[in-house]
């Protein structure tokens, strides 16, 4: 007799997660196309659709979404390579500091935050800053450094940061040559789960743009969801939608443009 | 070509010395290699002179430009690395190529160069591979071509081999001296593998606790070992403590044995040395019953055997310590453990070490070396 590919019990936990991801959505799903007296259809999507606050809403995020991620790998790519290659005894210190963002309370950085840029609004070089949504991009590049630096430090262990470098430097590469022909093209997968997991957790941030004034996306979500019922399923899902649907054109950019070289990271030494 | 001058460095970290004024002149087209156990300061002053340290004290000389405070990416150094330094996002051929990219060279003169390159290492056919599609002795190829095609003033080796198979390692040591002589460029080796530096090498330089024991070439390394560190760590050396006797002919006393020694007529007498005797030049006999050898010969009883092929390496118990003698394997069969034998030797081969005072642990059994005495302190 032949065994089954699955052992019965490990199909049951399996099933059970499933149900557990999979029932809410079906449910959201299903209110978010109830139309009343028993009828389905799409006036839930057509009304947040023609909402011009979602259109500008989403699009704040992503943008947010997208300078967050540039600012923060701009500051902690070269940070994390030189701990790693100069100051290898500082990395505890960078573990440490790396997960305190996850011990402050967003509602205690937002007030922190808020009181410390108050004085400054009167500067008018800050103002570009300061009067417009682009000042999230601070408490974020700060919310987002746990992932960010995990992501990096995990990739920078994984490939001979210091013998890539010495190769490098012997055959007359600078410190800018280095950084981008020979380290970055290694860490492409690092760099692709930084990016990812900044842009879930910037969509997603809410507690620091609700208490600026600022209408994110998750801000607009939480409006509606307290406002209109059918329609808020209905922003459900195509939140999702999107969110999934750009990590995942995100996932295939990044293996097209380094699948020849992808497969070998990881077996390098 | 430009010779390469190491003057006066010294390096230390924290408490520990790395290198202990250091001086030593590098030959245009020479292949030098520093030797000695881990910790020596080998690696270290290879490292420097590539610019990935800074001495603390001391110049670098290339030809006659001083280049100590020069960066490492302007210093024109090729450079081959223990572990394997490929850049894993390039093929062969854009490894080699990435000095050139640098130095701004038009892609066609580079792909021509790349393919010289790889050709000259023997790896024309791997141009388009990817470091993990290549084998360890094949990176090292690729790193060599790397390393040669920015036409370097010197090229640095920093144990190159020890990642690979005994077999690929003699392989491509022979090819990186034969490279290294077609091209008539200096070299700096480093390795603690004393057969390696032995077999490549212009000159080898021995390192200890950061100081230089021996500069020669290698047959004066092996043939006349200036100390008692150099004599014991290459090859396997029986060393016997004795004293200098008044004797015409010359001859060492030790446990109150004569052994005749030619060496030994040229030193006063009375003085306290060391005799060097290679185990390859003791003549081993077998003796009938349990009769003494009488004459020149010293007398003992076998120990153990330890088969290396060619020849079997034979431990002796003789009233004057343990000696290791090197049998043809064939004739070893014939000397069991406990027999009686009697050894010989050629008055004109064992060297005399003068052994300064105090010095009394250095003599052991023959050919074990105590860990510590390799060892960085």
């Amino acid at each position: 007799m032949r065994r089954p590919r699955i052992a019965p019990w490990s199909a049951f936990w399996l099933l059970l997660a499933v149900l557990y991801f999979l029932i809410p959505m079906y449910a959201t799903a299903e209110f978010s196309l109830q139309t009343g007296n028993g009828q389905y259809g799409f006036d839930a999507y057509r009304e947040i659709l023609n909402d011009p606050s979602f259109k500008s809403s989403f699009l704040l995020s992503l943008r947010l979404a997208v300078e967050t991620v540039l600012v923060s790998l701009i500051i902690m790519v070269p940070t994390v390579y030189w701990v790693h290659l100069k100051l290898p005894r500082l990395r505890r210190v960078m573990d440490f500091i790396a997960i305190l963002p996850f011990m402050v309370p967003p509602i205690t950085l937002a007030i922190g935050l808020l009181r410390e840029l108050h004085p400054l609004v009167t500067v008018r070089q800050l103002t570009w800053l300061l009067s417009s949504p682009q000042q999230l991009i601070l408490p974020y590049v700060i919310i987002v450094m746990p992932f960010t630096y995990r992501s990096l430090d995990a990739g920078m262990r994984a490939i001979d940061l210091r013998i890539l470098t010495e190769a490098a430097q012997s055959v007359g590469a600078s410190w800018l040559t280095i950084l981008f022909r020979v380290i970055l093209p290694n860490l492409r997968s690092a760099l692709l789960s930084a990016a990812f997991l900044t842009i879930t957790v910037v969509m997603g941030e809410f507690t620091i743009a609700s208490l600026n004034q600022f209408q994110t996306f998750s801000v607009y979500i939480q409006y509606i969801g307290a406002a209109k019922a059918n329609p808020a399923a209905a922003l459900s899902i195509i939140s999702f939608t999107l969110t999934w649907g750009l990590m995942l054109s995100i996932l295939i950019i990044g293996r097209q443009r380094g699948s020849q070289q992808q497969a070998q990271i990881g077996t390098t030494r | 070509m430009p010779g390469l001058k190491l003057q006066g460095l010294h390096k230390q970290f924290g408490e520990v010395v790395a290198l202990r004024t250091l001086d030593l002149a590098v030959e245009s087209g020479e292949f030098v290699s520093l030797l000695g156990p881990s910790g020596c300061g080998k690696t270290t002053a290879l490292r420097i002179v590539a610019g990935f340290e800074h001495a603390d004290e001391g110049r670098i000389l290339v030809g006659d430009k001083d280049i100590t405070d020069v960066p490492a990416n302007r210093r024109d150094m090729g450079m081959v690395f223990q572990s394997y330094s490929l850049f894993p996002n390039m093929t062969a051929q854009q490894n080699v190529e990435f000095g050139l990219r640098i130095r701004k060279q038009r892609s066609a003169e580079r792909a021509r160069r790349a393919s010289e390159l790889l050709d000259l290492v023997g790896l024309a056919s791997a141009t388009g591979r990817y470091p993990h599609q290549l084998s360890g002795g094949q990176q090292q190829r690729v790193a060599l071509a790397r390393a040669l095609a920015i036409e370097p003033s010197v090229l640095l080796l920093d144990e190159p081999l020890s990642a690979l198979d005994a077999k690929v390692r003699v392989q491509l040591r022979e090819e990186i001296r034969r490279i290294q002589t077609q091209l008539g460029i200096t070299a700096l080796y480093v390795t603690h593998d004393q057969e390696e530096a032995l077999s490549v090498s212009d000159r080898v330089v021995v390192l200890s606790h950061g100081q230089i024991e021996q500069v020669g070439t290698p047959a004066e390394i092996y043939g006349e070992p200036q100390t008692v560190f150099v004599a014991a760590f290459i090859g396997t050396m029986n060393r016997i403590e004795a004293t200098v006797r008044a004797d015409p002919s010359g001859a060492v006393e030790s446990a109150g044995h004569r052994l005749p020694v030619h060496a030994a007529r040229n030193w006063t007498s009375g003085l306290h040395v060391l005799m060097l005797l290679r185990p390859e030049v003791i003549d081993l006999r077998p003796l009938q019953g349990d009769t003494s050898a009488g004459g020149e010969a010293m007398t003992g009883n076998v120990k153990s055997h330890t088969f290396l092929g060619p020849v079997t390496r034979v431990q002796v118990s003789t009233p004057i310590g343990d000696l290791m003698v090197d049998v043809p394997s064939v004739e070893a069969l014939s000397v069991s453990i406990g027999a009686r034998v009697s050894l010989t030797w050629d008055p004109a081969s064992p060297r005399l070490i003068e052994l300064p005072a105090g010095a009394e642990n250095v003599v052991g059994p023959a050919a074990i070396i105590a860990e510590d005495e390799l060892q960085p302190a």
